[in-house]
């Protein structure tokens, strides 16, 4: 017997059936696999990996710090990972390894002025990827988001926000993706459905990326 | 591995995890390739999310299964390196 196991950021082989290629006239792989998508790290998951390595460190985290590096990098493993390698540079090495969020918060408030290798992160890896891509939809959705946090922005007033530059059909494609790889998090309330961002430090690295006089075109009034 | 650790703490892992210990998370998705494990899946997710490290995973946890029905082999390839140029070269 034999089973595959395929790793991919894209859904594309699974998903197209007509290719490009020379001599290539269907995807012989067409919706041939299960698609399981890698979530970011529950809460308890986030907690048991940094305080099992800082075990290894002799490293020590106070409950506030944990629950802070899960929220900012909404479980991501390598965005928390790093959060504590920062965290443990600045802070740990001067109070004997013990970690405090009165003396952490400082350096999570101005993440990405201390750590260029998230400030890359964002950049190369989600952003550029979502460029190659030509996701338009979806990287104006994660703009409108990130200019618009709280309490979220209902379903109604997004497509209404980027209904002038994308087909219904095509913001509903990006939302389902942003969901699916969790980017994004869609709360079902009593009337209607809102989003959110799931990564408050994507959020922080987008508004970055926008000129002041530009945020107000991403803002729903 | 401790000195590793020591000297990078928390940053030592910009590759995919290959150290059973250092791996966390994912124990639904192990347990349900141990009993479906002829399924095809695919592994979908944002980069640096644990994609490939989730693959080594599941080298881990077939080899370990201790299963009397079957006995896995892993065999992995790398497509980012292969680049293969077309479908046949992709049937090698």
């Amino acid at each position: 017997m034999l089973s595959l196991l395929v790793a991919d950021v894209h859904p594309d082989c699974n998903r197209i059936n007509q290719w490009s290629q020379a001599g290539v006239t269907t995807n012989p792989v067409f919706s041939f696999f299960k698609e399981v998508f890698v979530s970011p790290f529950s809460p308890e998951e986030t907690r048991k990996m940094l305080l099992s390595i800082g075990q290894l460190m002799g490293v020590e985290f106070d409950e506030e710090t944990l629950n802070a590096i899960h929220r900012e990098s909404g479980g991501h493993p390598f965005v928390a990972r790093q959060l504590a390698s920062l965290l443990w540079e600045k802070v740990a090495t001067e109070n004997k390894g013990w970690i405090e969020w009165s003396t952490a918060r400082r350096y999570v408030d101005k993440l990405f002025s201390y750590s260029g290798i998230l400030k890359d992160y964002f950049g190369q890896n989600i952003w550029a990827d979502l460029e190659k891509c030509q996701f338009a939809a979806a990287m104006s959705i994660l703009r409108v988001l990130s200019c618009n946090q709280t309490p979220g922005v209902t379903h109604e007033a997004l497509l209404a926000k980027l209904i002038n530059g994308f087909t219904e059909s095509e913001c509903l494609d990006a939302l389902l993706w942003l969901e699916a790889v969790e980017l994004v998090v869609r709360r079902e309330l009593e009337v209607g459905d809102d989003y959110q961002m799931k990564v408050p430090l994507l959020s922080r690295w987008l508004k970055m990326q926008i000129k002041v006089e530009e945020v107000r075109q991403w803002q729903i009034s | 591995m401790a000195d590793i650790v020591t000297n990078r703490p928390f940053d030592n892992y910009r590759l995919a995890i290959a150290n059973p210990q250092d791996f966390f998370g994912r124990e639904t998705f192990l347990e349900n390739v141990r009993r479906s494990p002829f399924q095809v899946r695919i592994l979908l997710g944002g980069r640096r999310l644990g994609k490939t490290s989730t693959l080594n995973a599941v080298k881990w946890t077939l080899l370990n299964a201790g299963q009397d029905n079957y006995r896995a082999f892993p065999v992995s390839f790398n497509l980012q390196q292969e680049q293969p140029d077309s479908l046949d070269r992709f049937r090698y």
